[in-house]
């Protein structure tokens, strides 16, 4: 499939006959408990933000404590949905839409099995109280062992077919690999180290953030940005403009995406050179951001022309290619010492967060699961109108949650400055923005199940047709697969 | 028929080479341009003992609340806030340079790092103590009675002649320690004469500089 | 070497130099005097270290006092000097926090001594902070029946909080782990004696 950049191979709709009957299993095990757990992660985050408008809100009952659940929401986000999405991403890459050897498929069952395995244990271990409180690696110990092997297992596979099958222009390729060397490495040495007793002292912190921004940048950005060179040419008929730059680009996103995160350490316990360093990189990986953007939107301008069909893709991708842009700025402006003495520790990072969590990778990575799905399941997706709901009540979700955090913590961080005003203050003046918050987030959960109930449509829908007309629906699906994504 | 029609649209795609926007240009040059100049501005020389930056960083406008709390008996008339007195900007340069080694409280830690207050070093000739923290300190020394023998860096690339004199008269004044302030001429003099001096120094080369100096002075 | 093991070795050099410059380097230069198990701190207050935690304290409290021209932390009274890494050198759980809804606890067991204070704070914020978003850390204390006069550290609750007559609450281990972290949250680098002036 179209996986190339620049490469002769054109993104042509081959052989979904065959693809759907070896890969359906392999991407429906890895997609289905996603959508699950993005249920999870959204659930959990209303009743997060829930719990801050009124701390009596389900009475005081540990497992559902608000530091237990805000961090739980996060874990599962990334840790359910965007993980095997991007092993979906790199699978569909290497597959190209044909077979896949009977090796890869039980390699894949077996990922999703120990994956979610651990994941329901660790999610369920971060509510019961067995976190260290280290952000992204707050999943317990005891998870790590049956994530890691779930991890490896595919991801060494993936990386072997990627490296087989190399296209010499492919940035798609390049931003998978990443991805699919980035997590296995710093999460097994962050875990590994995390374990010695003796790693103690301020080294634990700058650990912590070290992975915080390289998962976020390095690990999963890297995966939304090899779905974006993916899907840009079946959406738009043509590559991402400037690989050149785009390489460019890819090396500066590999080397500065593990050095950004200790631009959150300003003002903290650590030399002055760590903290300069974070925020240097976060300026350059903004500038990678954008030399991205620039060959999405060359291509776009010039690709999408005609355009028929609403695409929802098409809409995801570019939702997502946004976020990106937007949320590589605020990161590196609000990272100057200047502005982060008002705005360090306020709700604004954490808008910051949740447009590149939510509006840029979990933008594009709906964006890859409308197009890959029906080539998948041999079906167009059911309903143009559910696509185009999820679609309306993602981006309105995400674009008034991050603008209600942004003005919230805007408050808070002036408040927060002026030493004269008591801090019980400065959260009443913060608390209506939360609480609007939590209307944004509402869509956000209506959207997702929006999303879900399509999916559970659509796999219904290929199901049934497989069993009674194959043929026919097969022949169906090789000419529609072209024009729906 | 759709197979065929994806392919087409990518030819026409690559054939037209598109040019580089002008503008992006521009911005990039810009940001990295910043954030190379940031990065060299505030590396603190790479240093493990360098927490906040002189300068810009250092010298943001506090305000006023924060300088009152710092300093209760300032008494004096009201000043601009860049015009804080010596002893509160030395204090910052202490917390923010020297407290990592010689500890908040100036007490050090014992068998490493030797105690500023009550050291007869920090309460002695101000030159000798000039030379001492410009260009570091290595081998045995003996402070408060007690036997040290480390290594202090140079400060003389990281912080400007008025911060060092700053300090110094903080540590001359602070934690019991009642010795006369020290001067930014002094500091500066210091500096002039020892730049050949490289390495850090010794306690015996270091202390010669206190006769040498009052000579150099008269001239 | 062909291109794809280039992209590999030059993805691993990349990640590398983070690991190298912001892992490796800082736990040798600021890390615990000696890199070696021993030394490591034991007791309540570490145990009460993990509760803090387990629980999510740090989604909402920080533990950096951060210099005066970087932000209000010490105006406020939250700590009187900048955090520096001496303060976290024998530390496991070093929360250093990432949103202030409450205020910075680095230096609280400075402010707050008493340890009924923080059993009444956990068990219930609104007494002591009415209207607070601070969440009740209740099922962290048990209620036991109450045989002859009250254990000595047993809250003292009226009103809604008030246990059935016959019972008195107390706090759980992790309760009394907890606070006794809190405590020690002097950030009072090692062999210090006195105070800043
Ligand atoms: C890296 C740790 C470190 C830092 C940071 C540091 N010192 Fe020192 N300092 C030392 C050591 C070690 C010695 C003893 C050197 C020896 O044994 O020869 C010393 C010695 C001294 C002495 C002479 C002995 C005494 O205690 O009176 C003075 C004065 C002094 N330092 C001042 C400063 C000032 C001012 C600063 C901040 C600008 C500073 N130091 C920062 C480690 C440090
Ligand atoms: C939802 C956010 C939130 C969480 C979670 C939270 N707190 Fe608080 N905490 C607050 C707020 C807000 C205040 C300040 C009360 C006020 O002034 O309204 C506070 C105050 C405190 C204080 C008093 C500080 C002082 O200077 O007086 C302590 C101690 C404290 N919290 C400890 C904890 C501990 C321990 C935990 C975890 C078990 C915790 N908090 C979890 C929000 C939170």
């Amino acid at each position: 499939m179209a996986n190339m950049s620049e490469s002769e191979e054109a993104p042509v709709m081959t052989a979904a006959s065959e693809a759907g009957s070896s890969l359906r299993g392999p991407f429906l095990w890895l997609l289905g408990p996603a959508t699950v757990w993005l249920w999870v992660a959204t659930i959990l985050a209303l009743l997060g933000s829930l719990k801050l408008v009124d701390p009596r809100f389900l009475g005081a009952w540990g497992w559902l404590t608000f530091g237990r659940i805000s961090p739980a929401a996060f874990l599962s986000f990334v840790y359910g949905f965007g993980v095997p999405v991007g092993l979906s991403a790199a699978l569909w890459a290497v597959t190209k839409g044909g077979r896949l050897p009977l090796l890869g498929r039980r390699w894949c069952l077996a990922t999703s099995f120990l994956w979610n395995v651990g994941l329901w244990g660790g999610i369920t271990g971060v509510l019961a109280g067995e976190s260290r409180s280290l952000s992204w690696l707050g999943l317990p110990t005891f998870s790590l062992p049956s994530l890691g092997l779930a991890y490896l297992l595919s991801a060494g596979w993936l990386v072997a077919a990627l490296v087989s099958q190399w296209e010499k222009t492919s940035l798609a390729s390049r931003f998978l690999l990443l991805g699919l060397v980035w997590i296995p490495w710093a999460g097994g040495a962050a875990a590994l180290m995390l374990h010695d007793p003796a790693v103690r002292g301020v080294a634990v912190g700058s650990l912590e953030w070290w992975f915080n921004d390289g998962l976020l940048y390095a690990g999963l950005g890297a995966f939304a940005l090899g779905i974006v060179y993916l899907l840009v040419p079946v959406s738009l008929g043509r590559p991402v403009a400037f690989s050149g730059l785009g390489r460019i680009a890819f090396w500066a996103w590999a080397l500065f995406a593990n050095l950004a995160g200790t631009a959150h350490l300003v003002g903290g316990p650590f030399p002055l050179w760590m903290v300069s360093l974070g925020v240097s990189s976060r300026f350059l990986l903004w500038v990678a951001a954008v030399a991205v953007g620039v060959g999405f939107w060359v291509a776009a301008r010039g690709g999408a022309a005609e355009k028929g069909d609403w695409d929802p893709s098409w809409h995801f991708l570019r939702f997502g290619m946004s976020s990106l842009l937007v949320a590589a700025g605020l990161g590196a402006l609000l990272a100057l010492p200047a502005w982060s003495r008002y705005v360090h520790y306020t709700v604004l990072e954490e808008a910051q967060l949740i447009l590149f969590l939510y509006g840029f990778l979990g933008m594009t990575f709906f964006s890859l699961l409308y197009t890959l799905l029906p080539r998948v399941l041999g079906r167009p997706w059911p309903s143009p109108t559910l696509a185009k709901a999820h679609f309306l009540l993602s981006s309105y979700g995400i674009s008034f949650l991050v603008g209600l955090l942004a003005a919230g913590g805007l408050f808070q961080g002036v408040g927060l400055d002026d030493p004269d005003l008591p801090i019980h203050e400065v959260i009443v003046s913060l608390l209506p923005f939360l609480r609007s918050a939590a209307a944004p987030a509402t869509a956000l959960l209506a959207a997702h199940a929006v999303f879900g109930l399509h999916l559970l449509w659509l796999v219904v829908e290929s199901g049934s047709s497989r069993r009674v007309e194959e043929e026919a629906a097969l022949a169906g699906s090789a000419r529609e697969g072209v024009r729906t994504p | 028929m759709n197979r065929e029609e994806p392919q087409e649209r990518v030819v026409q795609g690559t054939t037209s080479e598109e040019r580089l926007p002008c503008l992006f240009l521009v911005f990039a040059t810009v940001i990295v341009l910043f954030a190379v100049a940031f990065f060299l501005r505030y590396s603190g020389g790479w240093r493990w003992d360098v927490y906040d930056a002189s300068g810009y960083l250092a010298g943001l406008p506090r305000s006023s609340a924060s300088v009152a709390a710092t300093t209760a008996p300032a008494g004096g008339p009201a000043q601009k806030p860049s015009a804080a007195s010596p002893i509160e900007v030395g204090q910052d340069v202490y917390q923010a340079n020297c407290a990592a080694c010689h500890q908040p409280t100036g007490q050090g830690m014992s068998g490493q790092f030797p105690p500023v207050a009550g050291s007869d070093w920090v309460n002695g000739d101000p030159r000798v103590l000039a030379a001492m923290v410009l260009g570091g300190l290595q081998g045995p020394v003996r402070v408060a009675g007690a036997e040290y023998n480390g290594m202090m860096p140079a400060w003389k690339t990281v912080l400007s002649d008025a911060k060092i004199a700053a300090v110094l008269t903080f540590l001359r004044q602070a934690w019991g320690n009642r010795s006369s302030a020290v001067e930014e001429e002094q500091v500066k003099s210091v500096r002039a004469e020892t730049t050949s001096h490289a390495a850090p120094w010794k306690v015996e080369e270091v202390e010669t500089l206190a006769g040498k100096s009052a000579g150099k002075e008269a001239k | 070497m062909t291109e794809p093991k280039r992209v590999l070795l030059g993805i691993l050099l990349a990640t590398g130099v983070g690991w190298l410059l912001l892992v490796w380097m800082p736990l040798r230069k600021l890390g615990p005097i000696r890199p070696s198990a021993d030394g490591a701190p034991f007791g309540r207050a570490v145990i009460g270290g993990k509760v803090y935690a387990a629980n999510g304290c740090a989604s909402c409290h920080t533990q950096v006092i951060r210099p005066p021209n970087l932000g209000s932390d010490i105006a406020r009274g939250w700590g009187a000097r900048r955090s520096l890494p001496v303060e976290y050198q024998e530390e496991h759980i070093v929360p250093l926090g990432v949103l202030r809804l409450g205020p910075d606890l680095a230096d609280v067991g400075e402010r707050r001594t008493e340890p009924h204070w923080y059993y009444r704070l956990l068990y219930d914020p609104r007494t002591v902070y009415p209207g607070t978003v601070m969440p009740s850390y209740r099922y962290l204390f048990s209620r036991v029946p109450l045989l002859g006069s009250p254990l000595p550290d047993a809250l003292s609750l009226s009103g809604r909080d008030a246990p059935p007559p016959g019972f008195q609450v107390v706090p759980g281990p992790k309760a009394r782990a907890l606070v006794a972290y809190l405590l020690s949250l002097k950030r009072v680098p090692l062999g210090e004696t006195g105070k800043t002036p």
